[in-house]
């Protein structure tokens, strides 16, 4: 009996130890991951302060090229800003699948159910509503899969730019972007679009019913985007918006819960 | 010009701690500040320019072909690659000291 006792106890010991190894391998591997986990919050504050310092030159550098060059009637902005810029694969995909829907074709909404959707949207506050017309969305359509020719990311600057010599030149309001410029615009905001969307989803401004109509992700963003920049309203704070994401999402959805929570 | 390139990629990402980051971060970080150290070095230049030199740059400008472009300024002010040094160094010590103050 006492040997019985004994063997259980010392198993018992070797168990309690291979336990608390186990555990000191945890609360390593744990303590590794939360280091590491800081290393890289770390790292990105780093990157986020120093993009920012860069951010303010590029801002500083368009503005005194947009100065000289309406005094000195040179057009300054550099060849590549009116080039086309390359899309990645994601992009790519992204945008084939789509269009893959659109071409199914069946439950593209149609040009009025939105509207008539939109015009119940208290968004507009006094602003002419903006509206695209499917003919300009078919002219922002890229050809066909592997001829895709469109601007679907503009850099930074480069959209910087453009936005910003269009407000500065023209004092123009959101809804004398050409359908050209409001691709650029949209599609340079791919991803903080969706977000904006989503948001817009989360607090009721769209029902699920009408996010659901609006298969067309690209014309449904377009719209989205464009009603909630129309009513923002200023073409500077439509700037601040597009242009190098100088508001970033946060802000973005902050704006949004102040007006329509 | 990928002289500059060099000594704005070796210097500056030591400068601004951004060694640790990711390579193609890093290569976008000196992408952006080689393209912003281009843009001001070109605005000093165009500064400059009077009369004569300034038709003539509105003239290639406006053709938008970048190595045009480039062989006028280097033309107009053969010293550019100096000029270009210049603003690699001023963007330095701007971002440097930018960051400073973002620390204290």
């Amino acid at each position: 009996m006492a040997k019985e006792k004994s063997d259980t106890k010392a198993k018992l010991l070797a168990l309690k130890e291979v336990l608390e190894k186990k555990k000191w391998e945890l609360d390593d591997r744990e303590w590794e991951q939360k280091s590491m986990a800081k290393e890289l919050a770390a790292r990105n504050e780093v990157l986020n302060e120093r993009e920012d310092a860069l951010r303010k030159r590029e801002v500083e550098v368009a503005e005194k090229e947009i100065e000289l060059a309406a005094k000195l009637g040179i057009d300054i902005l550099m060849p590549e800003v009116e080039k086309e810029i390359e899309i990645d694969e994601s992009d790519f995909l992204e945008i084939a699948e789509q269009e893959e829907e659109i071409d199914k074709g069946s439950s593209l909404p149609k040009e009025n159910e939105l509207s008539d959707k939109e015009s119940k949207l208290p968004l507009t506050n006094g602003l002419p509503k903006i509206s695209i017309s499917e003919e300009d969305g078919e002219r922002s359509r890229p050809p066909t899969s592997g001829q895709f020719e469109i601007v679907t990311k503009a850099r930074d600057h480069e959209f910087y730019y453009r936005v910003y010599k269009m407000l500065y030149n023209k004092r123009c309001e959101v809804k004398e972007f050409s359908p050209e410029d409001i691709d650029i615009l949209i599609n340079s905001l791919n991803s903080q679009v969706k977000k904006i969307s989503d948001t817009i989803h989360s607090l009721g401004i769209l029902s699920e019913d009408q996010m659901g109509k609006a298969v067309n992700k690209k014309t449904f963003h377009r719209r989205v985007v464009l009603v909630v920049l129309s009513d923002i309203k200023t073409d500077l704070i439509l700037g601040r918006i597009t242009i190098d994401k100088l508001l970033p999402f946060e802000e973005v959805k902050a704006i949004l819960e102040a007006k329509f929570k | 010009m990928p002289e500059q390139n060099m000594n704005l990629n070796k210097g500056i990402l030591e400068l601004l701690g951004l060694t640790g980051l990711p390579k193609e971060k890093q290569i976008e970080m000196i992408s952006k500040m080689t393209e912003l150290v281009q843009r001001r070095a070109i605005l000093r230049v165009i500064e400059n320019l009077k009369g004569k030199d300034l038709e003539e740059a509105k003239k290639v400008f406006a053709k938008g072909n970048p190595e045009k472009t480039l062989d006028f300024i280097m033309q107009k002010y053969p010293n550019f690659n100096e000029i270009l040094q210049e603003e690699v160094n001023n963007l330095k010590k701007e971002m440097v000291e930018d960051i400073s103050k973002v620390e204290l």
